[in-house]
């Protein structure tokens, strides 16, 4: 049952989960990285992937790394700020500029903070995967202005953060479980909802989303960690093998990522949701950037700072 | 493991320690001497499988038929439908079928659905006399059309995990979840005229017009919940509370039938009865879970799809996978786990996506109903207070008429792909 | 209203029972405190269920109220409502166990001889005891160690939402010595009665 022998030594298997189909940018990117890892200890150590939720929904996993029930997992980083509140840097509307922005910022001053605080609550980041930039979508009209929101019922992500970003763009952010979405859509309980193109498509919504207004308000990444719990079984060898196999299969993920968006697009296209760029994004951008400052008083921990200074 | 795992579930299930408790002692004692994981795990499952929201439509659907049975307004429901029916054949048991299919259409939980119209018909059908084992049997399974007549939550599960078109699939449930109706039907008209559960007299036209008026408010239940769901204002989950609320002031402020004293023992007989079908499904996801981080039913997916290539074989042969999975999972569990593994094989041999979706989920349908684990087997015997033992012979002739049906949507792909065809979901 | 709990767990219990001899009345003082306990631990399920499903039935009518008519829907009660849910789940879950309301197979054992039966009876019990003790000790771990968990929205550590399950556990435990101990004397179960 997923353990054997090998050179005498008892070979570990490492469980690692998240929400999404075995298909998906993330889930190729970790099985070269499962056969890396396993290569790499000459079969010592095991890495078996169980997409699509298989052991858990978004909170589940997270809380099951937390425990130390579940190795490692990959989820959208505010999903950590249960534990860690710092995380919902990475869930602020317009904080980043581009993809790049976001890759400095990880790669820099920030990146340390948010690793020493993930640290202290028994997860070992490994890396951040690109989750795409979230969209506003919807079946009512365009959108391009936040007048042009005013009223629209928003489903987003539950939490404090994510909902206070979609408010102040001047919707009403509705929290919803996923499983009911695709049904409030089809009867009319909410008008739109937020997401990337990918997401879109692989959820299947286009079946019940006519437009996407490409606002990019979320530029999250998915924070691939490991339990603190199994980190400490290993070697120091095997850890230094799974940290270089984790940003292989990061880099891996973000160069397919771009191409993958385009075919995503093209696809929902062709199913008939219609795309806008947003005239006026500063408008937006405006009437969220109180957050960042909020944030700051809060944490007083530097980080919109590091954030902004990464941006050069 | 996986022996030691079903081997103690078994026992204890033969010897009537309760299907949960019999789930969990045997998750733990498989877990402690064969695992690697910590027996955290269970805990953990337990609680995120039974802090689902979704659920909450159980125990609201189940008090808002316990206001309706003390507030009066169920005794005036009922008797204007058995003036309109009751002299039909099977009337009660075919108006419970039929009240089913109608709010299939409006939710997309098997639980949900028995616990909408099992809590105000189970009642009304052991008090016209049809037997605890008729009135439970006849709800179980009609309450698992909820997942087979769209909205269905399996299907939006199902259309994600294998990529399936969703609304083709809603459309391709419509025919197998009215065929499921018509057949249970059936079962009722014989077992009525078996029993001698014979109709009543015709109710003359002043009669069913007065049992109209009387029943005016009470009719409007209805209109509420059907017309606050399609017209977006809650959704179905939510429309469980909306519908307590309403049941409960026509009941106390209207119908003054529902007593202040009366309170207490319907809000705790709700909670009680949930608190026993969740911690089944509770048990059920920990069984499973640790089934599934040993990969057990993926290998058992990939051996099966590697015994044959003919379609028809492999069909029958998932079919009965599923069926056997079915008894002790739930349908998402099964739609996560084996068939992104079954999924690309039946594919390659031109089984169309839409087909296999819907016999998936009417396959899905029929496990809600199999004992042990079954969550509309155990709303409905929650409501009825019925054992197993008092309607097995009942109940397996229900079941039989379902899977009777599971056939026919098997080998007749046309019966879920004729409406998704008219409705340009197949090009 | 006793007819409308399942009941007939206890029912068959009552009818092998007539065969038994009695024991007597006098119970002593164990069993009169074990007694008491039970019907205490009843008291505050039966209280907290009647709270919690008065609660959840108003904040779930505040939250379609605030989206549809105030257009400002409350972001925290689809997460209160999944909580309360869950302590009233594993409320009744306990509750159940005085009531013998969980669901089980009764068809093999109702060709057991009143002996085997008694014996059977015992072991499934002890184990459901058995079990009680695990919920305990190890809800009450994992609510210690989700107290650095904080909810999504609500301002509140999961530790709360976790304690449900070693009290469920707790509860259990204290019904189920009752339930071993009155088949163990072959005393007739007063669990109906008390539903009154
Ligand atoms: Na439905
Ligand atoms: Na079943």
């Amino acid at each position: 049952n997923g353990q054997g022998e090998d050179a005498g030594q008892k070979a570990m298997t490492l469980r690692v989960t998240n929400t999404l189909p075995l298909d998906h940018p993330m889930n190729m990117a970790l099985q070269q990285f499962a056969k890396g890892v396993a290569e790499r200890t000459a079969g010592q150590v095991k890495v078996e992937l169980f997409p699509n939720s298989q052991l858990g929904g978004n909170e589940e996993m997270v809380e099951g790394v937390q425990l130390g029930t579940i190795d490692m997992c990959n989820q959208f980083a505010g999903a950590f700020a249960n534990y860690v509140p710092e995380m919902e840097v990475l869930a602020l509307a317009f904080l980043f500029q581009s993809e790049d922005h976001l890759y400095a910022s990880l790669n820099g001053k920030a990146g340390d903070i948010l690793a020493e605080a993930l640290l202290k609550k028994g997860f070992v980041p490994l890396g951040y995967f690109y989750g795409g930039s979230r969209s506003l979508m919807n079946n009512v009209r365009p959108i391009n202005r936040p007048s042009d929101l005013n009223g629209l019922k928003i489903r987003t992500i539950p939490t404090n953060i994510t909902l206070e970003g979609i408010n102040r763009m001047g919707a009403i952010a509705t929290p919803m479980s996923q499983a009911d979405v695709y049904s409030a859509l089809e009867q009319g309980v909410l008008d739109g909802w937020e997401n990337s193109p990918i997401t879109l498509y692989t959820l299947k919504l286009y079946e019940v989303t006519d437009y996407v207004s490409w606002t990019r308000h979320f530029m999250t990444p998915d924070l691939f960690a490991i339990s603190a719990k199994t980190w400490g079984k290993l070697s120091d060898d095997q850890k230094k093998i799974i940290t270089e196999e984790a940003q292989k299969a990061v880099a891996y993920e973000r160069s397919i990522w771009a191409e993958n968006t385009q075919k995503a697009i093209d696809a929902l296209k062709a199913e008939g949701v219609e795309f806008n760029d947003v005239a006026d994004l500063d408008a937006f951008r405006k009437a969220t950037s109180s957050l960042w400052n909020e944030y700051e008083d809060k944490y007083k921990n530097g980080l919109i700072d590091a954030v902004l200074s990464a941006a050069k | 493991m996986i022996a030691t795992l079903f081997l103690t579930f078994i026992i204890l299930l033969i010897l009537e320690a309760p299907v949960s408790f019999s789930l969990l002692i045997s998750t733990v004692v498989s877990m402690f001497f064969f695992s690697d994981i910590d027996l955290f795990a269970i805990v953990v499952k337990m609680f995120r499988a039974s802090s689902n929201f979704s659920l909450i439509a159980v125990p609201f659907f189940i008090l808002a038929g316990g206001f309706m049975d003390s507030g009066g307004i169920s005794r005036r429901l009922v008797t204007f439908a058995s003036n309109i029916i009751g002299h039909i054949r099977g009337g009660l048991a075919n108006a419970s079928v039929m009240a089913a299919m109608f709010f299939a259409g409006l939710s997309g939980a098997a639980a949900a659905d028995t616990a909408a119209v099992g809590s105000l018909l189970i009642p009304a059908m052991k008090r016209k006399g049809y037997g605890k084992d008729i009135a439970t049997s006849v709800m179980a399974t009609a309450g698992s059309i909820g997942i087979v007549i769209p909205p269905s939550i399996p299907m939006i599960i199902l259309g994600v995990t294998a990529s399936i078109s969703i609304g083709g699939m809603f459309m391709g449930g419509i025919i197998p979840g009215i065929l499921i109706g018509v057949s249970l039907m059936a079962v009722n008209i014989i077992y009525t005229k078996i029993r001698k559960i014979d109709p009543e007299p015709r109710a003359s036209f002043r009669e069913m017009l007065r049992s109209f008026a009387d029943s005016f408010l009470a009719l409007f239940t209805v209109v509420i919940i059907v017309g606050g769901i399609t017209a977006g204002i809650f959704t179905a989950t939510e429309a469980s509370v909306i519908a307590a609320l309403y049941a409960f002031i026509i009941g106390f402020f209207v119908y003054k039938e529902l007593s202040f004293k009366d309170l207490p023992h319907v809000l705790v007989k709700s909670a009680l009865t949930t608190g026993v079908v969740v911690l089944t499904i509770a048990a059920a996801a920990s069984f499973g879970w640790v089934l599934a981080a040993e990969q057990i039913p993926s290998q058992i997916a990939n051996f099966l799809v590697s015994l044959t290539d003919n379609r028809w074989i492999l069909l029958i042969l998932i079919n009965i996978l599923f069926l056997v999975l079915g008894t002790f999972l739930d349908p998402s569990a099964i739609i996560i786990i084996v068939v992104p593994i079954i999924w690309p094989v039946v594919q390659e041999l031109g089984v169309h996506p839409i087909h296999f979706g819907v016999m998936a989920i009417v396959n899905m349908a029929v496990g809600q109903c199999t004992p042990p684990v079954g969550v509309a087997l155990f709303v409905a015997s929650g409501i009825s207070g019925a054992k197993l033992s008092d309607m097995m012979g009942t109940y397996l002739r229900y079941l039989g008429a379902m899977v009777l049906v599971l056939l026919f949507v098997t080998f007749i792909p046309a019966l879920s792909l004729w409406i998704p065809e008219l409705t340009g979901y197949i090009k | 209203m006793v007819s409308t709990y399942p009941q007939a767990y206890t029912t068959t219990l009552k009818e092998k029972n007539k065969e038994v001899p009695m024991s007597s009345g006098d119970n002593g003082p164990v069993l009169r405190i074990m007694g008491r306990v039970n019907h205490i631990i009843l008291l505050i399920e039966k209280t907290s269920l009647i709270i919690l499903m008065v609660g959840m039935l108003i904040f779930g009518f505040l939250q379609v109220f605030s989206r549809f008519i105030l257009k400002a829907p409350i972001g925290w009660s689809e997460e209160l409502l999944t909580y309360s849910f869950t302590w009233a789940s594993f409320m009744g879950a306990s509750m159940a166990i005085y009531t013998n309301s969980h669901f089980s197979v009764d068809l093999v054992t109702k060709h057991f001889s009143q002996k085997l039966l008694k014996t059977v009876r015992l072991v499934i019990w002890v184990l459901i005891c058995l079990f009680a003790v695990f919920l305990l000790y190890m809800g009450t771990r994992l609510a210690i160690a989700n107290h650095i968990q904080r909810m999504n929205i609500l301002p509140i550590s999961m530790f709360w939402a976790y304690l449900s399950m070693p009290i469920s556990g707790a509860f259990i435990l204290i019904h189920g010595v009752e339930k071993t101990t009155e088949v163990y004397l072959n005393i007739e179960s007063e669990a109906l009665e008390d539903l009154e």
